[in-house]
């Protein structure tokens, strides 16, 4: 593939020796590289039955095949491992600049196995890798290890860093991995494979050329999206508006969107812009899934999240390499009472959410407290922030008392102790040692298991499935359960996916109602929201890129340009379908089994919400599922990919190479 | 020459096939697709388009292959 490297670099951190592999083109032709080439390597390499924190598994750091080419919004790198949360398939996904830092050492996926005595970091420029010493940086949080490991290694280029914080370190099961001062690959517990390996940091200061077959191609295409981005718009004051939005849009059926649109919201506030919208409509967990807008007063709520509140202590907003979007920013938290530090991260909608109306916290200011810290340490605020839920509804329901939790009130809308329970789970101390693990493990000791929102033992993102059937599929039916980051109906109506691919269903007019369905139709609809996912992480497009529809950003023209291919939607479409499939043998390999995972019965409508959006709602998950892994060629009642579907994608033989 | 269109809420999807794209003679622009989808004009008042990921006006002149989107302040979701 001419837009990739062709090599790979394997690190034995037992051993301490760092060797390069050669990757067959042929592996790119199938998979791409990202997350796809993640999945093929894990796939060969970690044997069935491994410790996920042990020497055996495999730790992956992947760039996209499109990454370095000139490619707009293609910087994004992927994490991959075996995963302590679920026990499955993990992995997660950043921006920033970590990506194109792999391509120019000359690899296009770092893979480190073994486990090292002592704490290190490796260390590869130009020259090659190095396995060094990070006994003085043990300790020190994300953003103080970056800052002293860009300082202590700055001979030459600027190095990027990819770096675990505290939690991590503490082997916390819902630890990420940070770049960029705290921005954070947050997902499937990496940060804890990173931690149980000794390993502080990766640190890359290469400088090669990065491939691409038609640098003048991708240019124009580049140059046209970037011209119509800088054209956005917005309506000038709809910022305070947007939760009343919300109540048209939780009541109304949702009509396909142009995806360009998205970008609007995007630009201006980020994706806060999303927070009162969600809260109104019904697309936001309330009250650890248990609530309607109503009950917590949800317009009142909506007012407190206004994005231009988050505008108006904005310093400054920054793009992720080869962006032209620039959805970051960072905040002056200076004037937050209880922060010792100055400013912060641009929260994301999902942080937000978590500890703002999730837990009924009106104090947007302590969420942005609450960011910072959870990003220093590198702790998933997703999973971080459906735990605190459940504890909190733990002990307002008395089944946590105070001696347990150290003398915190625990109770809907304090934020100090939703504070001090964090910082308890980032040092691992008292209670919050209980809860760093996550959810699952969390209620499995304490009880509470009816509040305990997780799937397949992984918190889930932000967005209600009672809103969204289409993503309670997903939330399933995803070899690494949970994820709010593919398979939104709202997504898929923006995509126009039916243009580019023949079998991919229309986007029509939706309500939650005839979303409730397993219809062959939705099945296909969801495969096709999957397999244009995998696509995009394997070429390592953002999500947001994604959201702008086939027809805004051209991702098969892209990757054609890049790549000196000449081929068509459904070509990469199956290429999506591969991807997938191999993360669910993955799987099955290691003994997840995907008919154990199911959505908790709240997340189900089980029992219906009562008032509100979701009012009535029901949904009919499991078969909805089954029904999705039949038209992925999977065993309906299993979620095992069937041989003769293996061997149809051609997976078999790319097994052998 | 077609075009494909993202109509907004409660307006006349007949002249738009599957995929959403439609017909519409050379030289058409956004207003005359607003016609077709039979939408009132106060409720055209209220809409934001844009035309292939640009911001356009009802006198936007439209080509072959052109994407037409509506947002609407009142949607759904």
């Amino acid at each position: 593939m001419k837009c990739c490297t062709g090599k790979v670099l394997r690190v034995d951190l037992t051993t301490g020796t760092a060797t390069v592999e050669k990757i067959p083109d042929e592996v790119y032709e199938a998979v791409l590289s990202g997350k796809g080439l993640g999945a093929w390597y894990l796939y060969k390499n970690i044997p069935a039955g491994a410790d996920p924190l042990g020497p055996d598994n495999i730790l992956g750091f992947t760039s996209g095949a499109l990454t370095g080419t000139g490619t707009f919004m293609a910087g994004r790198w992927t994490v991959v491992c075996k995963s302590p949360l679920t026990g499955g398939w993990g992995d997660a996904n950043c921006g920033g600049v970590f990506s194109p830092a792999i391509k120019q050492c000359g690899y296009d996926a770092i893979f480190i196995s073994g486990i090292s005595e002592k704490p290190v970091y490796l260390y590869c420029d130009n020259k090659g890798a190095q396995i060094r010493d990070a006994s003085e940086y043990w300790g020190l949080d994300a953003v103080e290890a970056e800052n002293k490991l860009i300082a202590d290694n700055s001979g030459g280029k600027i190095p990027r860093v990819a770096v675990i914080g505290q939690a991590g370190e503490n082997v916390s099961l819902i630890s990420g991995i940070c770049n960029e001062g705290g921005r954070i690959a947050a997902r499937s517990g990496v940060g804890a494979v990173m931690g149980s390996k000794k390993l502080k940091a990766v640190v890359l200061a290469g400088s090669r050329p990065m491939p691409c077959a038609d640098p003048d191609a991708v240019k124009a295409l580049s140059k046209e999206l970037g011209r119509k981005i800088n054209k956005m718009w917005i309506p000038k004051g709809l910022g305070g508006g947007i939760g009343f939005m919300g109540i048209g849009m939780g009541n109304m059926p949702a009509l396909p969107l142009d995806g360009s649109m998205t970008t609007y919201l995007f630009r201006e506030w980020g994706t806060p812009s999303n927070t009162p919208l969600a809260i109104t409509s019904g697309d936001g967990p309330l009250k650890n899934w248990s609530a309607g807008p109503k009950e917590v007063n949800g317009l009142r709520l909506s007012f407190d999240y206004n994005p231009e509140k988050i505008n108006k202590i904005e310093e400054s907003k920054y793009h992720c390499y080869s962006c032209p979007l620039g959805c970051g920013g960072r905040l002056d938290i200076s004037g937050v009472p209880y922060s010792e530090y100055y400013e912060t991260h641009k929260p994301e909608y999902e942080t937000l959410q978590a500890f703002g109306p999730l837990c009924v916290n009106r104090d947007m200011s302590s969420v942005l407290y609450l960011n910072e810290l959870l990003n220093r340490a590198g702790m998933d605020s997703i999973s971080a922030g459906n735990t605190v839920a459940w504890a909190i509804e733990c002990y307002e329901n008395g089944i946590l008392t105070k001696e347990q939790t150290d003398g915190l009130e625990l109770k809907w809308g304090n934020w100090d102790a939703e504070i001090a329970l964090i910082k308890k789970m980032i040092a691992r101390e008292g209670f919050g040692n209980d809860l760093a693990d996550g959810v699952k493990r969390a209620s499995e000791k304490y009880g509470g298991k009816e509040y305990a929102m997780h799937v397949g033992g992984q918190e889930p993102g932000m967005h209600d499935t009672r809103n969204d059937p289409q993503l309670g599929i997903h939330m399933v039916a995803e070899p690494a359960p949970g994820k709010h980051t593919i398979g939104m109906a709202i997504q898929y109506g923006a995509m126009s996916l039916c243009d580019i691919c023949s079998w991919a269903p229309p986007a029509t007019i939706h309500s939650k109602k005839n979303d409730l369905e397993a219809t062959e139709e939705m099945a296909l609809t969801s495969k096709a929201n999957a397999c244009y996912s995998m696509l995009m992480d394997g070429l390592g497009s953002c999500y947001y890129a994604e959201m702008m529809g086939v027809h805004m950003y051209k991702a098969i023209e892209y990757a054609n340009a890049a790549a000196g291919w000449d081929y068509d939607g459904d070509h990469y479409m199956e290429i999506g379908a591969r991807i997938q499939t191999i993360r669910q043998m993955f799987n099955v390999k290691h003994g997840y089994e995907p008919s154990k995972v199911k959505l908790p019965k709240r997340m189900q409508g089980m029992p219906p919400l009562k008032t509100g959006p979701l009012k009535g709602v029901t949904l009919k998950n499991e078969e909805q599922v089954a029904m999705h892994w039949k038209v992925f060629g999977w065993d309906e009642k299993t979620g095992h990919p069937l041989p003769e579907t293996i061997e149809a994608l051609g997976i078999n033989r790319l097994m052998e190479m | 020459m077609r075009v494909k269109v993202f109509p907004p809420h409660g307006c006349d999807r007949s002249a738009l096939d599957a995929k959403s794209w439609m017909e519409i003679p050379e030289g058409s622009t956004v207003g005359d697709v607003l016609k077709i989808l039979k939408c009132s004009p106060l409720k055209a008042k209220l809409l934001l388009v844009s035309v292939n990921g640009e911001r356009a006006k009802f006198k936007h002149v439209l080509h072959d292959g052109d994407v037409v989107g509506f947002f609407s302040l009142v949607t759904g979701g």
